[in-house]
């Protein structure tokens, strides 16, 4: 980035405006786009300082107290508060740290937020631009950005590029326009039909919900949800509660409701925006409900402020029990498994893999690691790049060459979105062939998880609840979009069957797989949840 | 491809038409003492168990190249002997001899006398190391050709991305569409000067410096005429150069071409790239030109390559290792990335790690051998030790017990050159580089950088810039970034005596690509201004007090310019508080500077005086008291100027 | 050994480099098949036991040069099995015209080994003849192959295969004449062959599902039949296939899927698997696994990109080839049949 000169960056910049010269030409649209953009921008960056602003919200209310005169009754439980709030804020701290180790993206930050907001303000742009139009041509116009956007995304450098993809928008419009009700159902494999999104509805949905009083920073998580910037259970779980402190701190009770009543209305919200933008993942919902149960046991004439601050003790509580602790407990765990000389294999990237194969070799442990990497995200590389940073051996092969990597391998470790009632795991698809190929070459496989993963779903195959990468990652577009026969799939997660899964670690033992019904039963926070 | 293609292809292969076949040109000289005292004949020396001359032969034989001419200027006995053993069959290979050439030019304007090149020929150098084949890019040459009838040379550049900057690949090209070389420039310091009319000639520019450049060129025969009528161009480089410089008037082009994937390519220049180079043919980057293929080694896990060799109890292999044919290691070796050639000895005990042996070997019992190179037949006695960067030339025996590092050692009988000898022991001299006055010779890389490598820094970077709540990082990022265009802007612009409206259009431009405010450009201008270095190391009070003068007097435009109502004003203030204050020498002259900006209108008396009433409030740089006499002439001045109203 | 013959070697080696293909076995066959029928009618010879040391000798120079393309081993052998069979037949030519040997035959007829030195008239005749039908026999292998498509391929079913290989797309699209039925390939990355069938299959207007090597296990359940093509079939029935091949079966076996497995008889080797390392394997360069451009990154870890993956026999179902189905365990079979015992040892 540093060694971009200007010219190239002002070269940059002009492509890209021409690219949108040309988007407003194809649609044929007035509004002023750059003025919709300035504004949400301006919105975001309000936004990043309300975050500032949330952070030091401890000495404002220090202030304020002062200033307040109250009963000595009350102002000692203020004091008493403010004593909690210092330690909460010092919590929160290090929950932003570890929140930053673990969530990965495939780009850089930067680039990465700068593209969501980019997405996010076409799609507020579309919108308004779109709100009195047909469907259909909606439709036509956004397959024809998105074939631009990726054009765009190949080679952003080549102005000449932009003329024949600009030949190109205008045929793709074309053709979609004429064979609009032809394209429903090509290109989507029958057994995952009900897993396709219609990126129709779904934008529009995204669309709507702006205008209801979805919190700001909502919205942002939203879009690095779905661009894929945050991904993994454990810094998705993160992100949503570290986001919700905000919504909270932001939030005010209206006059005739209660504070309970009324929050869990924009919980409801922010969590059909957030399952619009990328289905919600079974980490998040375990701490939604648990923030539900905590909303259902706030008094009913609490005040904002105190409400507030329950709810951001619980928060953290949980960040810091549930994700933290926990998985420092599985690490010491797994620790004493790993001997001298071991190899490890892993799979895909987990943060608690990671910080599991850090830690043990900070201790001490000498051994190496194989990772294996697999499409559709290439996580691998990022978990590689952790472990080589801290100094571990590594290995790095692809998904096809397990079978010969296998033979090396003493332990396989692996990690998970979830663990279902039936004692399935499910995690990013490919794990289960490690373990199928493990069980065949006798290499123990360990699943890392903690509780707070564990879902009461049951389920036998991966394909009643999964989610589907992008098509055009697997295969270049213009290779397949107009071959009827031919459709590109990827499947992100799967389940592996209890047999193929040696044990589970879990903060509170080494487990069999099936064992997951007992820990869901005897955890106190998840019974007394449901 | 069916059974008719394959015999078509044998036929092909044997009748090529003599028009049409490719010739590669090999110098077979790097004109340095590069690897000296190791091996003095760059094409001899010995690359993972094989010689540098047969990669290239080796590489030439699969690319699709049908005669090779090797043009030597010096040990051309040696050359020609080690070839007359050697069956290539798709290439024929032709030996030039022309002594008295002492650099690349000098070899192609030989090239040129001889009148041997026929066609569209290959131009390399014998330590260039690839495996691709060169017709698709010669196809690609000649389709330019029909175009573009001044095409002299297509270079071509290995993509290694930014993050390696142990290749050595410190240069800048800019190409156009059509891969036209407009500017080529190797790269000292992080400006970048392109003229501008070459850039605004063509509708798309593209500048990389994530290229390697290994040397190696697709040339027409018009190249070597062109060396024999510039005598002034030296290497590949000084013709590239050349070309663009003087389009019109040598009339001939210059294009490159990315190579890709699979496509490997470096250059041998010096002892790191040596390690860098040994080191990605036994991690099989160059594939097929691997041990296991070329050579029949036997593969195995971690990188090991072995051959024939003996291994007795206890021997521990790390990884990343070469042991040759019939070399023996006794009881308890450890070796670790290294090479050992063929038929050597190596005792009990022995510790090898990261380092080369050549053929003919003995290593004794207990000795430890660490990022060296060990010459032919060299005789390491018991006990010895050699830790970081020792070279050994042919020869030498090294008594017992020797501990010696960073050092370069010669045998009497390989020293028939005219450097001067110190014993160090005997029949073993230090070897002393007879022109290493003119530049210094890169020695092995001693440690792996892992931690202070930029890739996996900034990896780490943007983790951390990830978190949720992320503070915006990124706009402070970019607001440095601009404050580093800011400082490189003045620096060129002061020293060069650019004028100041110039520096603003740039200034402006830099401000709006990392989209700064208005007041973070106010202050980070007077900052940059007052933070420029001087060139005299120590300077005397005076001298900084004419620097800064002279400074502020020179980008007066600039700060009138920016600097020009009153929030501007307070916006520069906290500049002078984190320049001039946090440096004693700057300190003392702050009320100078003050001043100089009242003077001249850019600061007015209440901006001045309310911004001293706030840093005197909690004064932390001590300069309440430096100040105060000017505050006080300010307040007076103010009175008069009241009380002459 | 005159030069012409070592030049035509390394064409042939040359020539293999420079495609890399991973399933040129076929071609490699034919042109060993080529250069054996020159060396037979221009080589000086004059008894079998000539011919044979002359096969033996350029054939070994051949496998050294070819290590890892065991169908040119295959045909040396299926060469010397020829010049053997003619040999006898020639010399026995009055008593039976059987060639197959049974049973009963190999146990008693130890009275008939030979040092093939007699000199038999028009045997150079014969033998050529021989190989010209081993020849045609090749060539018509993968029609052959395809011939038995119908009989496993059924309407509506859905069909799972890996990478590239020319004989299961003809398979297919033979099939695909008669039913309709899906088809699911795998990427195989590194390097994407699977892309090429995809592409090939959909073109033939069979319905095509491209899917990541990562999502097998889970589709499997749902597949019927897992169809490959393999580069060796080994002595024990085991597989030598292109990498990802083994998740394939194993997932298959989890399922209970039928793995069936196209291979024309000249893939049929002698070799056992030792070990990876010990000519079976093909380590290429990292490039398509890990970018060197990616940094310092590739200085420091060591990344692997075999081509291969060796199947247990347990995991194949059935064995289609040019003479039929076979089931894993009747290879052995096959290999007795095919080539001749003083020759396993070249």
């Amino acid at each position: 980035m540093e060694e971009k000169s200007k010219e190239e960056i002002l070269a940059e910049r002009k492509q890209r405006k021409a690219a949108k010269q040309l988007k407003k030409k194809s649609s044929n649209k007035v509004v002023n786009e750059s003025h919709v953009k300035d504004k949400i921008k301006g919105n975001l960056e309000e936004n990043l300082d309300k975050m500032k602003i949330s952070q030091c919200d401890n000495d404002a209310l220090k202030t304020s107290n002062e200033s307040m005169s109250v009963n000595p009754d009350l102002m000692t439980h203020f004091l008493d508060n403010d004593k909690k709030f210092n330690f909460s804020s010092n919590n929160t701290s290090f929950n932003n740290e570890t929140s930053s180790n673990i969530s990965i993206s495939n780009k850089e930050c930067g680039s990465g937020i700068g593209n969501g907001i980019n997405t996010f303000m076409e799609s507020v742009s579309d919108n308004i631009k779109t709100k009195s139009q047909l469907k259909s041509e909606r439709r036509a116009k956004q397959e024809a950005q998105r074939a631009l956007k990726t054009q765009k995304k190949l080679d952003e450098k080549n102005v000449e590029q932009f003329e024949t993809s600009k030949i190109k928008v205008n045929k793709l419009k074309t053709k979609f326009t004429h064979k609009i009700p032809k394209t429903v159902d090509v290109h989507k494999v029958l057994l995952f039909s009900h897993l396709y999104r219609n990126s129709s509805i779904e934008e529009n949905n995204i669309l709507t919900n702006i205008n209801t009083e979805i919190h700001k920073a909502v919205l942002k998580l939203g879009v690095q949800y779905k661009n894929k910037v945050i991904i993994g259970s454990n810094a998705r779980v993160v992100a949503l509660l570290n986001t919700l402190k905000q919504v909270i701190a932001d939030y005010r009770t209206p006059t005739e409701k209660d504070f309970s009543r009324g929050f869990e209305k924009v919980l409801g919200d922010v969590m059909t925006y957030l399952n619009n933008c990328r289905p919600v993942s079974v980490s998040m919902t375990n701490a939604i409900k648990f923030l539900k149960w905590h909303l259902s046991q706030l008094p009913n004439n609490i005040s904002d402020r105190e409400a507030q601050i329950k709810l951001r003790e619980a928060i953290d509580d949980y960040i810091k029990e549930q994700i933290n602790m926990a998985g420092k407990a599985i690490c010491i765990m797994v620790q004493k498994k790993i001997s001298q000389d071991d190899v490890i294999l892993t799979f895909g990237y987990s943060s608690l893999i990671e910080r599991i194969l850090i830690e043990s070799f900070q201790v001490g442990i000498k051994f190496r690691v194989i990772i294996v990497d697999a499409a559709p995200l290439y996580e691998g590389k990022e978990l590689l790049r952790r472990l080589v940073k801290s100094g571990l051996n590594c290995v790095y092969v692809l998904l096809s060459a397990v079978s010969y990597i296998m033979k090396e391998a003493d332990k396989v470790l692996l990690g998970a979105h979830a663990l279902l009632t039936n004692g399935y795991v499910m995690s990013r698809a490919g794990s289960s062939q490690i373990a199928l190929i493990a069980r065949s070459y006798n290499v123990p496989v360990l699943v890392c998880c903690e509780t707070h993963k564990f879902s009461e779903r049951v389920q036998t195959d991966a394909f009643v609840h999964n989610e589907l990468g992008n098509p055009e990652e697997l295969m270049k577009a213009d290779l397949w979009k107009s071959n009827n026969n031919l459709t590109p799939l990827t499947l992100m997660y799967e389940v592996t069957p209890s047999n193929l899964v040696t044990a589970v670690v879990t903060e509170l033992a080494i487990l069999p797989c099936t064992s997951v019904p007992v820990v869901l039963r005897v955890k106190p926070t998840s019974s007394t949840l449901s | 491809m069916n059974s008719k293609t394959v015999n078509e292809k044998l036929h092909s292969k044997t009748n090529v038409e003599k028009e049409n076949i490719i010739q590669a040109v090999v110098v077979a000289d790097s004109f340095n003492k590069t690897f000296a005292p190791a091996s003095h004949c760059l094409a001899l020396l010995p690359l993972v168990n094989k010689k540098l001359l047969d990669y290239t032969l080796e590489w030439l034989n699969i690319a699709g190249v049908n005669e090779v001419i090797i043009f030597c200027s010096s040990h051309v006995n040696e050359i020609k002997q080690h070839l007359s053993d050697k069956v290539y069959l798709s290439i024929d290979i032709k030996v030039l001899v022309s002594e008295g050439c002492y650099s690349f030019g000098d070899v192609m304007r030989a090239l040129d006398r001889y009148a041997v090149i026929r066609n569209t020929f290959v131009l390399l150098s014998v330590d260039v190391i690839g495996n691709f084949n060169f017709v698709p890019i010669i196809e690609k040459f000649k389709t330019i050709q029909k175009n573009d009838k001044e095409i002299s040379m297509m270079t071509l550049f290995k993509e290694i991305g930014n993050q390696r900057t142990d290749l050595g690949n410190n240069f800048i090209v800019a190409y156009n569409s059509e891969n036209r070389i407009i500017h080529y420039h190797v790269q000292n310091s992080r400006n970048l000067e392109l003229p501008l009319d070459v850039v605004l000639e063509q509708d798309f520019v593209e500048i990389r410096n994530d290229l390697l450049n290994p040397g190696l060129a697709i040339c027409s025969d018009a190249v070597p005429p062109l060396f024999s009528d510039n005598f002034d161009f030296q290497t590949i480089n000084d013709f590239i150069r050349g070309m663009f410089m003087n389009e019109e008037i040598i009339q001939s082009t210059v294009y490159c071409e990315i190579l890709k994937g699979n496509n490997y390519v470096a250059k041998v220049t010096n002892w790191p790239m040596y390690q860098i180079v040994s080191q990605d043919i036994v991690r099989r980057w160059t594939y097929p030109i691997v041990p296991d293929i070329s050579e029949k080694y036997s593969y195995s896990k971690n990188s090991i390559y072995l051959k024939n060799a003996t291994f007795s109890q206890g021997c521990r292999l790390g990884s990343d290792i070469v042991i040759g044919s019939d070399t023996k290691l006794k009881k308890n070796v450890y070796v670790h990335n290294s090479i050992i050639g063929c038929n050597c000895l190596i005792g009990n005990d022995v510790i090898i790690e990261n380092s080369f042996i050549f053929d003919n070997v003995k290593i004794d019992d207990n000795s430890v051998i660490r990022y060296s190179v060990i010459g032919h037949k060299c005789h390491v006695k018991k006990k010895c030790v050699l830790e970081k960067n020792c070279i050994l030339g042919p020869l030498v025996t090294l008594n017992a017990e020797s501990k010696i590092n960073n050092i370069a050692l010669i045998s009497k009988t390989s020293s028939s050159s005219i450097c001067k000898l110190t014993s160090f022991s005997d029949g073993c001299y230090v070897y002393e580089n007879s022109d290493s006055e003119d530049e210094e010779i890169a020695s092995l890389v001693c440690e792996q950088k892992i931690h202070e490598n930029n890739e996996l820094s900034s990896a780490s970077e943007w983790g951390s810039s990830c978190s949720v709540s992320s503070s915006p990082i990124n706009l402070l990022d970019d607001v440095n970034i601009f404050y580093n265009e800011v400082i490189d802007s003045l620096t060129r612009g002061y020293e060069d005596k650019l004028k100041c409206e110039n520096l603003i259009l740039e200034i402006n431009s830099s401000r709006y690509a990392y989209n700064v405010t208005v007041n973070e450009v106010n202050y980070n201008i007077l900052r940059a201004i007052l933070s420029i270095q001087m060139n005299q190391e120590k300077p005397t009070m005076k001298e900084i007090l004419q620097h800064v003068d002279s400074k502020l007097k020179y980008f007066t435009p600039i700060l009138r310019n920016y600097i020009k109502n009153e929030e501007a004003q307070r916006d520069c203030l906290p500049a002078i508080e984190d320049v001039v204050f946090t440096s004693d020498k700057l300190k003392t002259i702050s009320p100078k500077i003050i001043q100089f900006l009242y003077d001249k209108d850019i600061l007015s008396e209440e901006i001045i005086l309310s911004w001293f009433d706030d840093i005197s409030k909690n004064d932390v740089h001590n300069v309440k008291n430096i100040l105060i006499p000017f505050i006080k002439w300010l307040n007076e001045a103010e009175e008069e100027s009241d009380e002459s109203d | 050994m005159p030069r012409v013959k070592i030049y035509q070697f390394y064409l042939i080696k040359t020539s293999i480099l420079n495609y890399r293909e991973v399933d040129g076995s076929y071609n490699v066959a034919v042109a060993v098949v080529n250069l054996f029928k020159n060396l037979v009618t221009q080589e000086k010879w004059n008894t079998a036991k000539d011919l044979i040391n002359l096969i033996k000798t350029c054939g070994k120079l051949l496998v050294k040069e070819l290590p890892l393309q065991t169908s040119a081993e295959n045909m040396i052998r299926r060469m010397l099995k020829i010049v053997r069979d003619e040999y006898t037949t020639a010399c026995h030519e009055q008593e039976e015209l059987d060639i197959q040997e049974s049973l009963h035959k190999i146990v008693t007829s130890e009275e008939e080994i030979d040092d093939y030195s007699k000199t038999v008239a028009e045997l150079k005749d014969s033998i050529l003849d021989h190989i010209s039908e081993f020849h045609m026999e090749l060539e018509t292998s993968i029609e052959n192959i395809t011939k038995e498509a119908i009989k496993h391929i059924h309407t509506s079913e859905i069909i799972l295969t890996i990478g590239k290989s020319a004989i299961v797309e003809a398979f297919l699209k033979e099939a695909a004449k008669h039913r309709k039925f899906e088809v699911i390939v795998c990427e195989c990355s590194p390097l994407n062959y699977g892309h090429n069938t995809a592409i090939s299959l959909s073109q033939s207007k069979i319905p095509t599902t491209l899917i990541t090597d990562s999502s097998i296990f889970g589709i499997m359940g749902r597949v019927h039949k897992v169809i490959i093509g393999t580069h060796t079939v080994m002595a024990n029935g085991g597989l030598r296939a292109v990498c990802g091949t083994h998740s394939v079966a194993l997932a298959a076996k989890y399922y209970s899927v039928p793995v069936i497995v196209l291979a024309g008889l000249y893939k049929l080797s002698s070799q056992y698997l030792i070990s990876h390392e010990d000519k079976f394997n093909q380590f290429i360069s990292p490039e398509s696994v890990l970018k060197y451009s990616e940094g310092i990154l590739t200085s420091l870890v060591h990344v692997y990109n075999p081509t291969f993956d060796y199947v247990p026999p347990e995991l194949v179902t059935l064995f289609i080839s040019n003479a039929g189905g076979h089931a894993p365990s009747y290879v052995y079979r096959l290999l007795s049949e095919m080539y001749h015992q003083d020759d396993n040892d070249l």
